[in-house]
């Protein structure tokens, strides 16, 4: 079995055909200030450690960065929250993104075996439990049904000035996933958020455990 | 599995005098439900029950029969169960509980498995009241239960849980093909009985109810098989996780997590039922009514407020009330008076004049001409005026799509009337919300015959 953080399991998933937001390991300050002036601001600072899988929690994760000085002192606050964790604790960048925040999962059911999770992110996700299921893998009425299911459904149709979500293209990014997950035997994953801007969908975080061996 | 459920011959291993004996009752339940195949109770300490000759052991009948429920306690059952092989008999049900349920019972069966694969044996439990085949009058179960013939298979694995539903079920008028208690489930599973379900010709209609299975996998499939045959709903239970331990000691298995088991009956075709009783309605439902064409609906009434709540629950449902052609409305006012103070839109609702039989039924014919799909004909119980049940009745001769009646009323009150329409193949419910949920259940079944793509909107 391998874990896969979240740069590792974003190149997977980019590999696979997936649309994952670019993001780059940084181990100091230089090199975050380099990255995302190549970038653009915003941008997003994240710790990047094994040992810590909850990095929000942690105080890993500092989104919204608009500019070199505003970084410098994420950076070193941040590295202060999280050293005390993981000495050897290192950090990733990415761009800012902006949009409806979906979550998609993947998990292995004692009974079912692998099953595919979607909800919205968020408080939707974490205190409502707004998420359906279905078996791996799914069709395209798995993934429309699994859409129009989730109680909060109502904000695919746009909040906040964001334009809705295109359902067909969800629809596919579901099926996208779930194939993924079948053939190359993901055991679970945890693509949250992912942000949905109109057509286009990017997984802004991704981790992973998969079946050694193919 | 057709001799399994059709067995010409049936011993019983373990009958005893005394009503309260689990033997005595399912001897009891076999003759008295005019079992017309062979039966041969088993006790070596007895030489006759009910008439029957008993014998002292499998080895001394006159025949290997086709079915052996055995009925004494959990160790011995095991030996029992050898002996079976030993002698060539391949069905078998095992009553007695004390297995994997019970942390002294694993090795036992283990023991069980071991010795169906050894001489290969079908198995109905162990930890099982046992089943009916109610259509045949074959009734191997050791409880008393009720339960008209008709085409609606139960599988449950629970027996009180499916004697409820078969009680529900009576009550709503409507009779089952099979009974089924799958106990633990050692050797035939969910998926092998729904399998044989999708192949019986007497069963047009399925209801589960589930607490947990190993094999999610092969469940998901042969239910999935299944609903493309036959409607197929289910009860789930455990939405409390603590509901997991009681189910474990129950029959060993752990419930589960219910949005899995949601989205898999989803992916499966089953509709889910979120009670017994709903599940009762839903099977009704689906078991009586021809699927509609499409989802519009009109409610005709003269009490205003059920139709209300009748409606609140169909449009919840994915169903259309549409209003009315100005021409029927015409008509309509022609028929009740043009000066009744009424706005007649859909719901029809004819306040006073449709308290007579004579006015109600013409309304009702008119509105089975108009462009709707299914027709709810909801009527208030009044035991000073008679309830129009020939005129529906002639209606739903003519009418080429399914009408559902509303009755409110006290059930023991209008129990003929009831017993007359759904004798005439028109579903009869008690309340608005019950008529709703069938109908509910009727677009449901639709949308997955149709295999429609579910409209994102």
């Amino acid at each position: 079995m391998s874990q896969l953080g979240e740069v590792e399991a974003k190149a997977f998933l980019a590999n696979e055909g997936l649309p994952v937001n670019p993001t780059y390991e940084v181990e100091s300050l230089g090199e975050a200030l380099e990255k995302a002036g190549f970038l653009g601001y915003p941008v997003v600072l994240k710790v990047s450690s094994e040992k810590i899988i909850h990095k929000s929690e942690a105080g890993g994760v500092v989104t919204g960065i608009s500019g070199p000085q505003e970084l410098e002192r994420a950076f070193s606050e941040m590295a202060e929250r999280v050293r005390p964790i993981d000495p050897n604790a290192a950090f990733s960048l990415q761009p800012h993104l902006r949009g409806i925040e979906l979550a998609v999962g993947i998990s292995t059911d004692p009974s079912f075996g692998q099953v595919i999770m979607f909800g919205l992110g968020g408080i939707w996700i974490e205190v409502l439990k707004d998420v359906t299921f279905r078996l791996v893998p799914i069709e395209d009425r798995d993934a429309r049904q699994m859409i129009e299911e989730v109680k909060g459904e109502k904000l695919l149709r746009g909040i906040r000035g964001y334009p809705a979500v295109n359902k067909e293209a969800l629809a596919k990014f579901l099926v996208r996933v779930s194939d993924v997950a079948h053939s190359r035997r993901i055991q679970e994953m945890d693509l949250n958020p992912v942000f949905a801007m109109g057509e286009r969908l990017v997984i802004a975080d991704a981790r992973m455990v998969r079946v050694e061996g193919r | 599995m057709e001799r399994f459920f059709n067995p010409s011959s049936i011993a019983l291993v373990g009958v005893r005098e005394g009503q309260l004996s689990v033997g005595f009752a399912a001897l009891w339940n076999l003759i008295h439900h005019g079992y017309k195949g062979r039966v041969y109770p088993v006790n070596p300490r007895l030489k006759e029950l009910m008439g029957l000759p008993c014998y002292p052991n499998l080895q001394a009948l006159p025949e290997i029969p086709d079915l052996a429920m055995i009925l004494v306690g959990h160790e011995r059952a095991v030996e029992v169960l050898e002996n079976c092989g030993g002698l060539g008999i391949k069905n078998a049900i095992i009553v007695a509980g004390g297995y994997k349920e019970y942390q002294g019972g694993r090795e036992l069966e283990d023991r069980i498995r071991e010795i169906c694969r050894m001489y290969s044996i079908r198995l109905l439990g162990p930890n099982t009241l046992g089943f009916v085949n109610v259509k045949s009058n074959i009734w191997p179960l050791f409880w008393y239960m009720r339960a008209r013939p008709g085409s609606i298979a139960l599988v449950s694995q629970s027996g009180g849980v499916g004697l409820t539903i078969a009680y529900l079920l009576y009550e709503e008028g409507v009779g089952l093909s099979k009974w089924i208690g799958v106990g633990n489930r050692t050797v035939l599973e969910f998926a092998d009985y729904m399998e044989y379900l999708a192949t019986d010709d007497d069963t047009r209609t399925v209801g589960l109810f589930v607490e947990g299975t190993e094999d999610g996998r092969r469940f998901f499939q042969a239910a999935k098989y299944l609903a493309s045959v036959k409607p197929v709903a289910v009860y789930k239970v455990g939405e409390a996780q603590e509901v997991n331990k009681a189910a474990f000691t129950h029959t060993g298995t752990l419930a589960g997590s219910k949005p899995v088991y949601s989205g898999a009956f989803k992916q499966a075709g089953v509709l889910e039922a979120s009670s017994p009783r709903e599940l009762a309605i839903v099977l009704k439902a689906l078991d009586m009514l021809p699927l509609p064409q499409g989802n519009r609906l009109c409610i005709l009434t003269f009490t205003a407020g059920p139709s209300i709540v009748a409606m609140d629950k169909l449009l919840q449902y994915g169903w259309e009330v549409p209003p009315l052609r100005e021409e029927a409305r015409r008509q309509i006012y022609q028929i009740i008076g043009e000066k009744t103070p009424v706005d007649i839109d859909n719901p029809v609702d004819m306040t006073g004049p449709g308290f007579l039989p004579e006015n109600y039924y013409p309304v009702a014919r008119l509105l089975l001409r108009e462009p709707f799909d299914v027709a709810l004909f909801l009527w208030g119980y009044n035991r000073a005026i008679r309830v129009p049940v020939e005129e529906l009745i002639m209606m739903k001769r003519e009418a080429k799509r399914p009408i559902v009646v509303v009755l409110l009323g006290v059930r023991s009150e209008i129990a003929e009337e009831i017993e007359m329409l759904q004798s005439a193949g028109i579903p009869v419910f008690v309340t608005p919300e019950d008529g709703a949920l069938a109908l509910g259940a009727l677009l449901q079944r639709k949308r997955l015959v149709e295999g429609r793509d579910v409209s994102i909107g």
